[in-house]
């Protein structure tokens, strides 16, 4: 079935794709059930194991190199630290550094780290290894390496303190060290097999297609000193024998679940349907604007967008949930703004490509991932609007690493995808849009790039808002370059013994929260 | 019996070599640069072609094709099959990990398959020509036209989700909870039993309709021996012996079906392993998995020929020397 | 390979009602195999929708007058794509089976005429591909070669070209010490015109029993790869690949997964019977009782 072969790859979908990573916030000290911790007494709590779910095994845990949301979410948070994270609400809040000053002119960013961090090899965390961890982004081309494009210098002060030089005020710093994780030099050889870090929970084992398993760091003397004595990832072939387990009691929680599957727990007592406050997920279809002569014409652009019906993709594909979109960010960003919605009109589609010159109509294709089921379907309903609407689209399922491939060399007309937006809303345009706006094969555009860099370089709030206004608006007129379909619901099941569950609009678990009773 | 098994032996050896010849040449013949996979992404990057060409001596890819074979080969039979592209780890220890869940569902279904295909093969050569019979054949030609995976499906929206009485997928190793693993085991292993039962009762009646009519059975009726003894000594006995030879040969439709029904149950076994190594490009993985069940496949034929030979005084008189 | 006994007894006694019941099978086995092989030429004739056609607000609807088995998850009439999926599995029985033969038959014909090393050879290849379960054997080349329809029907056809090829041969040898291949023999006939014309005439009954039942396995193996994904892509409708999207739906649209095994089954069923029945009258020594 369908979902037996996304499991494989749905929970994988990349994180260079969807953005920076996240991060296990600061337990939600909310006193409920009476197990929520306090830091301190946290290193005597006993929170019980919690057994998780996960359709994608894990292969390599070098946090630098491991672009799966999987990895991110289950293992990079727990094992390792990072400067800032992604709250709950998606705003950037202290982690490994308590505090930080910013000078007047926004280039330097002077970081203060936790006293008494320390990694799980004993060795105290030192300003050293923050320089040495963001040297090697760089140094090893890592996948995160342009996180340091705006970055002139990075220096230890002294053992606590770490500062960063920026060649101009850049917005998104906070955010972008939330995703680069602190690595220990002497661990670096083994990293990938044997992660060692200083985050609140300490690697134990993988056993390949089985099982992570994850205990609690005794030594962590954090804010966010984990409950759970042990974190058990349990490698399973898909969404339906993970839910089934779940079921039968032998997992907990489920993460990732498809909206098809998710229904079936509504009004179950025993189980509860988690998610986050605002969904950041986005599917989008993106295109290659002058690889395909016809796709230059924006009332084609128009037409397409137009021949997409989202109220049935709303309720065939994600069940009701979520909500169709037209604009390039989530509704929960402080950035967006409304403006007209496109909605389904293949007749008026149909209007719009004769009057591009395209009486007769055209072909089209777009790509997916063989496996993911959202993309297929959405594809397949696309297919149906636009037949419509004179357009022959022809689905090309490919395997994630050929999409990939294309993906990155943009070899494509149309292609499907989604986009876990970050906090803030430069990580869209960063990621999705600037690849586009360079590549003369593309879409390009030199002042919106302008735009783009304006927005990150302002340290003003409202002059950015006003900035990605300016942009939101430019991307919806000219339907380029990409359509946005709609959001995407963040779903999680666990059982009704998990306690304090908490999301955020990435999709990330923070798992310090977490207690499991018996 | 010595001289028997040298000669059988010597049999599937050519077997044993143009099974791995193929195996070899479809992953020849498949896309990609072993060792850019083997490397990932970073065999894209300039500084890394050094390393990649290192890499590329590493695993004898610059070495003439027939050489590659060759070692190939002989790594295969010291029992090296390789390194997984996506775990690093080796292909012999991944099956080996997923060996028990396969063999479980194998063991459990040819078992389930037999005890039920005895006594109905049996019942409908005895009463033959009866409504029994008939329904039984009925059955049987139904059996072998009924694709398993949907009869896997069939059973799970019976079973799991209209009577809720069973879990509808998952595996759960036997020594971590026996009742439990024996209780997910009963839908998979029923749905691979399916077409065993069918094929086995049809089999077993005709030969038995055969044996029935042999000359010594008639006699040993004739001397006036009770007709369930006859049975057990006479008929069951010899029919039995072919029913071993169509058990072997079924053993290769296991396999395929495993791979199948592994998938329908989410049985996370060899099967599926092999799967997920088909969509992840994972050759080496690929490679091995077939190879390993073209072999269990190979070598189970092996020993029934064996078993047969030394239940069978006809073929243990030819060779005793 | 369906075990190589026949399914049901021919009766010898016409006039019996077993003789009448035997009229009725005949006509039922007639009517299933024309009915499948008419969906297969003329899909249109008997869907009522298009197998693409998408009605949104009526998706995965129950079985009803409008939509015979209901609809999928984009309201696609499951009927229609059922009707139309038989194309695809005709296709890959015939298709496969054809090629097979068109390999098979004459490396048999051939390697049985000729016999020697050559001869020797070639069975030990093909003795190895026999040894090789089919669906390993499949998937091995899948993996190699990517999913598609061509793919499915050239590998099942590679998992048949040895099975045709050991029964030509079989049969070849056998005939070649007849007095009538002797006689052609003797008076000056060419190898070619003895294998064309005489010998291959000969081999039609049992390479016919073997194309049908062979088809019906073909039918078996294309619908579970496209199950698992690695056969026919979607959106053309394939019963195997109807399945793989109904089994997520099987907790909401229990009837989705009804209708695609019901046709695989009967058209697999229909096949086989077919051609136990073609072997009973071509080659009555069959009969084995």
């Amino acid at each position: 079935m369908k979902a037996r072969i996304v499991s494989m790859l749905s929970a994988v979908l990349l994180l260079f794709l969807a953005g920076a990573c996240a991060a296990p916030a600061p337990p939600p000290n909310t006193g409920e059930g009476g197990q929520a911790a306090s830091d301190m007494a946290a290193a005597s709590a006993t929170g019980g194991t919690l057994i998780i779910a996960s359709t994608q095994d894990i292969d390599n845990y070098d946090p630098h190199w491991n672009q799966l949301i999987a990895y991110n979410v289950l293992v990079g948070h727990n094992i390792f630290e990072y400067l800032t994270l992604l709250d709950a609400d998606m705003n950037t809040v202290p982690a490994l550094a308590t505090s930080w000053d910013i000078s007047a002119d926004g280039t330097e960013y002077t970081f203060h780290l936790r006293p008494g961090a320390k990694f799980h090899n004993g060795r105290d965390l030192v300003a050293d290894d923050v320089t040495y961890s963001f040297r090697r982004l760089t140094e090893q081309e890592t996948i995160y390496a342009s996180k340091m494009d705006p970055v002139i210098s990075v220096e230890a002060v002294d053992n606590a303190t770490v500062k960063f030089t920026l060649q101009a005020p850049w917005a998104p710093f906070l955010e972008d060290v939330a995703s680069i994780a602190i690595v220990p030099q002497e661990a670096i050889e083994t990293i990938s097999k044997e992660p060692v870090g200083s985050g609140p929970f300490r690697f134990v084992e993988w056993q390949p297609n089985d099982r992570i398993v994850l205990e609690r760091n005794l030594d962590y003397a954090g804010a966010m000193s984990a409950q759970l004595d042990r974190i058990e990832i349990k490698i399973l072939p898909d969404y339906a024998v993970a839910l089934t387990n779940l079921e039968a009691g032998s997992v907990d929680a489920v993460y990732e679940v498809p909206a098809a599957d998710a229904d079936r727990f509504k009004g179950r007592d025993e189980f509860v349907i988690q998610s986050p406050s605002a969904s950041n997920s986005l599917f989008l279809l993106e295109m290659a604007v002058n690889r395909h002569a016809p796709l230059q014409d924006v009332r084609v652009r128009k037409a397409l967008a137009m021949s997409l019906d989202k109220s049935a993709i709303q309720q065939n594909v994600y069940f009701g949930h979520g909500e169709p979109q037209s604009g390039s960010l989530p509704r929960s960003s402080w950035a967006f703004v409304e403006g007209e919605e496109i909605t389904y009109d293949p007749a008026g589609a149909k209007v719009l490509l004769a009057e591009a010159g395209y009486p007769e109509g055209l072909d089209l294709t777009v790509k997916v991932i063989a496996g993911v089921a959202v993309m297929e379907n959405i594809a397949t309903i696309w297919q149906n609007g636009l037949a419509e609407a004179g357009v022959n689209l022809t689905v090309e399922i490919e395997d994630l690493s050929a999409w990939l491939d294309n993906y990155v060399g943009r070899t494509y007309q149309t292609i499907a995808n989604w986009m876990n937006v970050g906090g803030d809303p430069h990580s869209m345009y960063d990621i999705i849009f600037k690849p586009h706006l360079k590549d003369p094969d593309s879409y390009p555009d030199a002042e919106m790039l302008e735009w783009i860099e304006a927005g990150a370089a302002t340290p003003d709030l409202e002059a950015r808002k006003a900035i990605y206004r300016q942009i939101q608006e430019r991307a919806l007129a000219e339907v380029a370059p990409i359509i946005v379909v709609q959001s995407q619901p963040l779903l999680a099941i666990t059982t009704d013994k998990v306690q304090g569950w908490s999301m955020n609009g990435k999709g990330d678990i923070f798992f310090t929260g977490i207690t499991v009773t018996e | 019996m010595g001289r028997y098994c040298l000669r059988r032996l010597m049999q599937i050896g050519p077997a044993l070599l143009a099974m791995s010849l193929v195996v070899f040449a479809a992953m020849q013949l498949a896309p990609g640069d072993p060792a850019v996979m083997r490397m990932g992404r970073a065999a894209a990057r300039p500084e890394n072609q050094a390393a990649l060409e290192a890499l590329r001596k590493e695993m004898g890819l610059d070495k003439p094709l027939l050489m590659q074979y060759g070692l190939w080969l002989s790594q295969v039979a010291r029992g090296n099959f390789g390194v997984s592209h996506r775990s690093d780890r080796p292909v012999f220890a991944l099956i080996g990990a997923r060996l028990p869940a396969s063999l479980q569902l194998i063991g459990i279904s040819l078992t389930l398959s037999l005890l039920v295909a005895i006594p109905l093969g049996t019942w409908a050569a005895l009463a033959r020509r009866s409504v029994a019979d008939h329904l039984i054949m009925a059955f049987s030609v139904a059996g072998v036209a009924i694709p398993g995976f949907w009869m896997g499906l069939i059973l799970i929206l019976v079973f799991a989700v209209r009577l809720d009485w069973l879990p509808p997928s998952g595996y759960v190793p036997f020594w971590e909870d026996p009742a439990e693993s024996l209780r997910r085991s009963l839908l998979p292993a029923t749905t691979l039993s399916f077409y065993l039962i069918a094929t086995f009762t049809r089999f077993l009646r005709a030969d038995m309709i055969e044996t029935l009519q042999e000359d010594y059975v008639r006699t040993a009726r004739a001397k006036g021996l009770r007709s369930r003894v006859v049975l057990r000594r006479h008929v069951l006995h010899n029919a039995l012996m072919p029913m071993l030879t169509v058990m072997g040969v079924e053993v290769g439709g296991l396999m395929g079906g495993m791979v199948i029904v592994e998938q329908v149950f989410g049985w996370s076994g060899v099967g599926w392993l092999t799967l997920q190594g088909i969509f992840n490009r994972d050759y080496p993985l690929v490679q091995g998995a077939i190879m390993l069940m073209a072999l269990f496949y190979i070598l189970a034929n092996f020993g029934i020929d064996l078993l047969n030979a030394f239940l069978n005084p006809r073929i243990r008189a030819q060779y005793a020397s | 390979m369906p075990s190589s006994t026949p399914a049901f007894e021919p009766s010898t006694r016409p006039k019996s009602r077993a003789g009448v019941l035997r009229q009725v099978w005949l006509g039922l086995l007639g009517l299933s195999n024309g009915g499948f092989l008419l969906m297969a030429l003329l899909p249109g004739l008997v869907a009522p929708h298009s197998p693409y056609a998408q009605h949104p607000q009526d998706a995965l609807q129950p079985p009803s007058r409008r939509y015979l088995l209901g609809t999928d998850q984009f309201g696609r009439d499951i009927f229609s794509r059922v009707v139309f999926g038989s194309r695809v599995a005709m296709l890959v029985g015939i298709g496969s089976v054809g090629l097979a033969m068109l390999v098979g038959v004459p490396v048999g014909l051939a390697s049985g005429y000729w016999g020697g090393h050559a001869d020797a050879l070639i069975m030990r290849v093909q003795d190895a591909l026999l040894a090789f379960p089919p669906v390993l054997l499949a998937l091995l080349v899948i993996a190699s070669f990517g999913a598609s329809t061509l793919n499915v029907v050239l590998t099942i056809a590679f998992v048949y070209v040895p099975r045709f090829a050991r029964l030509v041969r079989g049969s070849v040898q056998d005939l070649k010490t007849r007095e009538f291949v002797v006689a052609s023999q003797a008076v000056g006939a060419s190898p070619w015109r003895v294998m064309l014309r005489v010998l291959l005439p000969n081999t039609v009954a049992p390479i016919t029993v073997q194309a049908t039942l062979g088809m019906a396995v073909a039918i078996l193996i294309e619908s579970g790869l496209s199950y698992l994904g690695l056969g026919v892509l979607p959106p053309t409708a394939s019963w195997g690949n109807m399945l793989q999207h109904a089994q997520t739906f099987i907790y909401r649209a229990p009837w989705f997964v009804l209708a695609p095994g019901c046709a695989i089954f009967l058209a697999v069923l229909s096949v086989n019977l077919l051609g136990d029945w073609l072997r009973e009258w071509l080659d009555p020594k069959l009969r084995l009782w």
